[in-house]
């Protein structure tokens, strides 16, 4: 450490001054470094460009780094060194010249630094110390502040900085221009002792460069062609393996999609790979040579996605039903209507979103939680929908799938009438009994019966009506209801109708009731005129019907005949022949059901005139007759004879068939001969029915006339009343018309019937021609209408007064009508009787002379003889009476079976006659009188009968009987009420004189109901047996009288009395119809559809089907096929079992 | 999807229907099987004649002026699209005939049964040979042959009575297609022939022949 302050300073300014120059020499070093630098790079670049432009050979190339490596050593022997030397070891010389520049740099150092360190130096001269000192200290004091190192700057720097930028951009420039070839010609010159092939002369760049995608994206990569333009270019993918596997590659040639550019997509990203392009030209020098792109790495996200899906249906409230849980990840949804879904599910990832996208892009927003979310709505329609679940980074789930909703709506409820479901006719009870069926899935709300009176008879204006109809539940699904519907209250005229049908309401609270109807239905209130003409074109049809089955009947009696005949002279029955019998068997069943049909027609057509009441009593039981004997045309005989002949056929048995042929025919015979004579009997009928229906007709229009008349007489009438009543006359003039017709139509019909009715029926037609009674009650509605209300009822009433006369004058008709026939009748019978007692008598004489003789007697021939008379007698007698069979109802239809048996045995006699056998003969013609007495007392029990049926008081006063009953049983039951009111409210005590009254009428009554019963009821047995029952409730009422009990019971029974005494007159009118009503009604069907297709039953595939059809297609032979089908089937079967 | 399937039928239909110039040249036929077993496999001559003339007025649809009859053997059978089949009593279908049927309906061809009244027994019987795998079911109102071109929302309209109560219109479904149209107890075939034959009144008869048209087109365009 010097102690020489001199010393001391000197030494620190020469560290300082050392410092500052060994910078100064740094950046001259760094100052060379960079020229060297400049110029190696612009030489480089130069010869580069060189060598781009002339492809310079190895040793050119060489040459260049030999110049560069000989101008570097020169240079760096010249100028790098040097600097570093100096800089490292600085001499004096550098070192004062160090500090003349950092005085140059410093204003006030200037020369101090270079006087010190020579002051310094020249110490060892002649100079004072001291003085020295001072000199040196005062030169310090003047840079001692001053940092030398900063006086050394590096300006030459930025001039380097501007060449090399210069450079630099020259560089790239020639880059941009030619990058493949600069580049090439860089390499060969920075190996210049390498052999290069030539430059390709396009660069390929990749523009996608690395990409990140997501899982199931799209990617596309897109590249370019710098320069020429390659002939084919291909992209190189690489996806890595697990470690221990090569990578794969795959190459894929692309094309240009116009100009230098080229792409590729790749619609679906698995996973990650690398990727580059490649090019080539397919021209020499470049042949198998590629080019390549920089590679670029596409990186794979994954998406959420679902991993779990749960749904839960809850049915509505109103269905009862349980909630369903579907199959896991089952999304499509069938669900009835209103039906609640509650969604869960379960993602990969952690979830920022979840929802449920429907179609019409409305959402359902999901709760989250974690990689859960759940969610519930309601079905309302047939919908489709979505889960969309979106994780953290905001990336949605990929194509969500398209679950369906299928609404299945709350089918309506069907309603059926089980019976009366169709247009009808309204009868006089003016009742309609319903019964309906309901049915709905989930149960039934209310029941309507709706419609509309249109009131197309009387006011002309059309009303609607609703009725709430109770109903009883059988099950969840079905109901019944039934009413018995009256519409009196519509007050309804003929011609007005009412369409009606039944409206169910089920119990759907979601959308509001689902409503079932039945088709529309019409009641209609039928006209008069509609009833007679109906009821005359069906008859008639019906009698032309029957007509025709008589004449098949005959043709088929015919045919079988000649079979007999055929059959006879063969031992064996051809096939043919066998077949020949079974059709005319068939044939003959053809017919029997057609009688039946027939029957019932004619029975519902009575049945409505009788409703009408246009039938005289003694008309209607003669078509009660008729009936009776539609009924009793095959006879047990004939049914009988019909299967024996079957089973022969069947048997193929010659004998039998002969046999059972014969017993077939004989009973066709009289089969044949029932149907002739209902036929005959239904034309007589009809006769008598034209003949009822005018004088009933006749009588209808005179009170419809009174009842016009009564209401002009009643007030005058308003404008509407007016109308109404001239609509009134008009249908009436209408009817008269009708009336007028009909008269000359059965007119017609009489005339080769009964000559003297029909001049009566033209009489009268005459007149109604006269009197001019249609133009009358023309005059009269005009009146009406014109409110001339006197002159109408003036008019009205010598209306009335001639159509009474019209009436008087049918009466009288029909009662002629039914005297004549009865008067015919009656000779007749009495004519055949008579023969039949003389028969009688000579088959008695015969049979006396039959017992007297023996075998050898020569008079059996002569007994014969007229035995064989008595024959032709009792086929006469016989022919009469079928005569007289076709004309009444009265004979039995037993005579003929006596006939028969009569015959028969006048045959048996003269065949023991012709045997010489007379005993055998007595016999028999003690059977043929045996039979003859039996058909003499039928015959008078059935004149007898004709005799009574004639009367006029027959049919109509049994009525008129029960009539007067009902009318006494009636005022009993309201003396009785009246009497127990009184005595409930306290206002009375009943008197012991009041109640034997009461029991005194009451034993009356039942009295007059046992006389009734004895003297009619061997004809109305199955009337009167109801009555039988009442008498025995009278009398329970007349002991309760007896004992002075007048209470709520005894009430009760009489009005059940009266009410079965109403009920007998109405079963006499509609007698044996009651039950066949209820089997004639057909419930219309009701029009519901199937119900919808479902996937399950049009995409059926049964497997064990499917089995079959494979194992039945591998050709297996015929027998094992046979029973590979019937296995299959009993497995079919087995598999239904549970169902 | 549904609305869009829609769609694309309506716009077949207009397409088929209303675009004369582009819709197919070929007259449409249909050929009605010539079958075994002793059934009346010929009758309603006149069903067809009717009905395509009926679809010449109302669709403009190019049809043949009667059908044609083959055995479902005949090497020409395949080449028409329709088969139908009708009658009153017993069909018999021979092994080879099940086989070509069943192959004729699975490759495409549709077939349409009309009971005549009493064919029922015998034509599902034989059917079952053909489809054993498959059942008959009927249709709901709302499917497309009752729709396709008139609306019949009630389904089959009632033509004859036969055994009386509602008809019926079943199909019989393979992989999801209707192959065949069962039309049951209303008697379509009767219904499209001369007025003179069954004395059917005029808006039965339309009825019949607006229905017949709608299985014709349900079978072109389905």
């Amino acid at each position: 450490m010097p102690s020489n302050p001199v010393d001391r300073i000197y030494r620190e300014t020469y560290r300082r001054l050392r410092a500052a120059t060994r910078k100064k020499y740094l950046y001259i070093f760094l100052q060379h470094c960079l020229t060297a630098l400049v110029y190696t790079l612009a030489a480089l670049f130069a010869f580069v460009v060189i060598e781009m432009v002339f492809d310079l050979p190895s040793s050119i190339r060489w040459g260049f780094w030999g110049g560069w490596l000989f101008s570097f050593v020169l240079f760096a022997i010249r100028r790098l060194i040097p600097a570093l030397k100096t800089g490292l070891f600085p001499g004096g010389a550098v070192l004062l010249q160090t500090a003349r520049e950092i005085g140059r740099q410093k204003p006030g150092v200037q020369d101090a630094l270079v006087d010190f360190l020579q002051i310094y130096q020249g110490q060892a001269t002649q100079t004072d110390p001291v003085i020295q000192w001072a000199s040196l200290h005062q030169l310090y004091r003047r840079f001692k502040g001053i940092v030398f190192t900063e006086a050394v700057r590096f300006r030459a720097f930025r001039r380097y900085l501007r060449r090399m930028a210069i450079l630099g951009t020259l560089v790239l420039v020639i880059f941009f221009l030619f990058p493949g070839s600069i580049q090439t010609a860089f390499l060969r010159v920075i190996f210049p002792g390498e052999s290069f092939e030539p430059a390709l002369p396009f660069r390929l760049v990749n523009l996608s460069g690395d990409r990140q995608v997501l899982k199931n994206d799209p990617v596309v990569l897109e590249g370019r062609v710098e320069g020429t333009l390659p002939d084919r270019i291909w992209l190189v993918t690489e996806r890595s393996k697990p470690e221990g596997e090569s990578a794969v590659q795959e190459r894929m040639e692309l094309s240009f999609a116009g100009g230098t550019a080229f792409r590729y997509e790749i619609p679906h990203v698995m996973e990650e790979f690398r990727y580059w392009f490649e090019a080539a030209l397919e021209t020499a020098p470049y042949k198998d040579r590629v080019a390549r792109s920089s590679v670029g790495v596409v990186q794979v996200r994954e998406r959420p996605f679902i991993r779990n899906l749960q749904i839960k249906l809850i049915p509505p409230d109103y269905t009862g039903l349980s909630p369903v849980l579907l199959d896991a990840n089952n999304g499509d949804i069938v669900a009835l209507l209103g039906t609640r879904v509650e969604l869960e599910i379960e993602t990969n990832k952690a979830l920022m979103e979840a929802y449920l996208l429907f179609q019409d892009s409305s959402r359902v927003v999901l709760k989250r939680m974690a990689n859960r979310a759940r969610g519930a709505f309601t079905v309302r329609r047939n919908d489709q929908y979505q889960v969309v679940v979106v994780d953290t980074d905001s990336i949605a789930n990929y194509q969500p799938v398209q679950h369906s909703i299928f609404a299945l709506p709350d089918d309506p409820p069907s309603v059926e009438f089980v019976q009366q479901a169709r247009d009808m006719e309204l009868g006089e009870t003016l009742g309609v009994p319903l019964h309906l069926k309901l049915q709905d899935d989930y149960g039934v709300q209310k029941l309507w019966l709706k419609g509309r009176v249109i009131r197309a008879g009387s006011t002309g204006d059309t009303s609607t009506f609703a009725l709430n109809l109770p109903f009883r539940q059988i099950d969840d699904r079905q109901a019944v209801s039934r009413v018995e519907w009256d519409l009196t209250d519509f007050y309804l005229v003929p011609e007005d109708y009412v369409e009606y049908f039944a409206e169910v309401w089920d119990n759907n609270t979601l959308s509001g009731p689902g409503i079932g109807r039945t088709p529309v239905y019409i009641i209609r209130l039928p006209s008069l005129i509609d009833v007679l003409e109906d009821s005359e074109t069906a008859l008639a049809e019906r009698l032309q019907e029957t007509q025709d089955v008589v004449q098949e009947q005959k043709e088929l009696k015919k045919e079988l005949e000649e079979i007999a005949r055929e059959i006879k002279r063969q031992k064996e029955l051809t096939w043919e022949q066998r077949k020949a019998l079974e059709a005319k068997l068939n044939q003959h069943r053809r017919l029997q059901e057609k009688l039946e049909q027939i029957q019932k027609e004619v029975e519902k057509t009575v049945r409505q005139l009788d409703e009408q009441q246009l039938l005289s009593p003694e008309t209607l039981e003669k078509f009660f007759e008729l009936q009776k004997m539609f009924q009793e045309l095959a006879t047990p005989e004939l049914q009988k004879a019909m299967e024996r002949l079957q089973r022969a056929l069947e048997k193929m048995d010659p004998q039998k068939i002969k046999k059972a042929l014969e017993q077939f025919r004989f009973s066709l015979e009289e089969f044949e001969r029932r149907v002739e004579r209902t036929y005959e009997l239904f034309k007589q009928v009809q006769l008598e029915r034209m003949m009822d229906e005018l004088v009933n007709l006749a009588e209808k229009l005179r009170e419809k006339q009174k009842d016009i008349n009564q209401r002009l007489a009643e007030k005058a009438l308003s404008g509407d009343e007016r109308q109404q009543l001239a609509n009134q006359e008009g249908s009436l003039r209408k009817e008269l018309d009708f009336l007028e017709q009909k008269l000359g139509k059965t007119r017609e019909e009489f005339r080769e019937e009964m000559v003297s009715v029909s001049r009566d029926l033209e009489k009268a037609q005459a007149y109604l021609e006269e009197r001019q009674i249609q133009s009358r009650m023309d005059t009269m509605q005009q009146a009406i209408r014109s409110g001339r209300q006197q002159k109408a009822r003036q008019a009205g009433q010598s209306i009335q007064s001639q159509l009474e006369t019209l009436q008087s004058l049918m009466q009288q008709t029909r009662e002629r009508m039914t005297s004549l026939q009865k008067e015919q009748l009656m000779q007749a019978m009495r004519k055949v009787t008579e023969e039949m007692l003389q028969t009688s008598f000579r088959q008695e004489r015969l049979m006396q002379q039959s017992r007297q003789i023996d075998m050898a007697s020569p008079r059996i021939t002569d007994i014969a003889r007229r035995q064989s008379q008595i024959r032709e007698t009792v086929h006469h007698i016989t022919q009469q009476l079928i005569q007289i069979g076709n004309k009444t109802f009265f004979l039995s239809p037993q005579m003929n079976s006596i006939l028969q048996s009569m015959l028969l045995n006048i045959g048996k006699s003269l065949k023991s006659l012709e045997n010489r056998n007379p005993r055998s003969a007595a016999h028999a013609q003690k059977q043929v009188m045996a039979y003859l007495h039996q058909a003499i007392l039928s015959m008078r029990s059935a004149m007898h009968q004709l005799s009574q049926a004639g009367s006029a008081s027959g049919f109509e006063e049994y009525l008129k009987q029960l009539q007067q009953m009902a009318g006494q049983q009636g005022q009993l039951n309201r003396q009785s009420m009246s009497l127990f009111q009184q005595m409930q409210s306290g206002r009375l005590q009943l008197s012991e004189e009041a109640l034997a009254r009461l029991a005194a009428q009451q034993e009356m009554i039942r009295q007059s109901l046992e006389q009734l019963m004895r003297t009619r009821g061997q004809a109305r047995g199955d009337i009167l047996g109801r009555l039988d029952g009442l008498a025995k409730e009278m009398e329970a009422v007349v002991d309760e009288l007896k004992r002075r009990r007048l209470d709520r019971q005894v009430i009760e029974r009489q009005k059940r009395i009266l009410s079965r005494l109403l009920d007998a007159q109405k079963s006499i009118r509609e007698k044996e119809y009651s039950k066949k009503r209820k089997a004639e009604w057909e419930a219309k069907p009701i029009v519901k559809s199937p119900p919808e297709l479902r996937r399950d039953r049009i995409f059926r595939e049964d497997a064990l089907r499917k089995e079959l059809l494979q194992s039945l297609e591998e050709g297996y032979s015929w027998e094992y096929r046979q029973l590979i089908r019937q296995y299959y089937e009993t497995l079919v079967r087995q598999n239904r079992r549970p169902d | 999807m549904m609305m869009r399937r829609s769609a694309v039928k309506c716009f077949l239909l207009i397409v088929f229907l209303g675009l004369p110039s582009i819709r197919a040249q070929v007259p449409v036929t249909v050929v009605r099987i010539q079958y075994g077993g002793g059934g009346d496999w010929y009758g309603n001559r006149t069903t067809f004649v009717n009905l395509f003339k009926f679809m010449r007025q109302q669709t403009n649809v190019v049809t043949a002026e009667r059908e044609k009859a083959l055995k479902i053997t005949d090497e020409n059978f395949f080449k028409y699209p329709i088969a139908y089949i009708a009658g009153h009593g017993n069909i018999r279908f021979t092994d080879a005939e099940v086989r070509r049927l069943r192959q004729y309906l699975i490759s495409g061809g549709f077939l349409w049964a009309d009971d005549d009244y009493g064919m029922d027994a015998y034509f599902r019987r034989e059917m079952k040979k053909v489809f054993p795998e498959s059942e008959w079911v009927e249709l709901p109102f709302s499917h497309p042959i009752y729709h396709v071109y008139f609306p019949f929302p009630n389904g089959l309209p009632k033509i004859h009575k036969h055994a009386g109560g509602p008809p019926r219109g079943y199909g019989l479904f393979y992989q999801g297609r209707m192959v065949a149209f069962y039309s049951f107890n209303t008697d379509i075939s009767d219904g499209c022939e001369d007025p003179d034959i069954h004395g059917d009144p005029p808006e039965i008869r339309l009825q019949a022949l607006k229905m017949g048209t709608n299985i014709i087109l349900y079978a072109l365009l389905y």
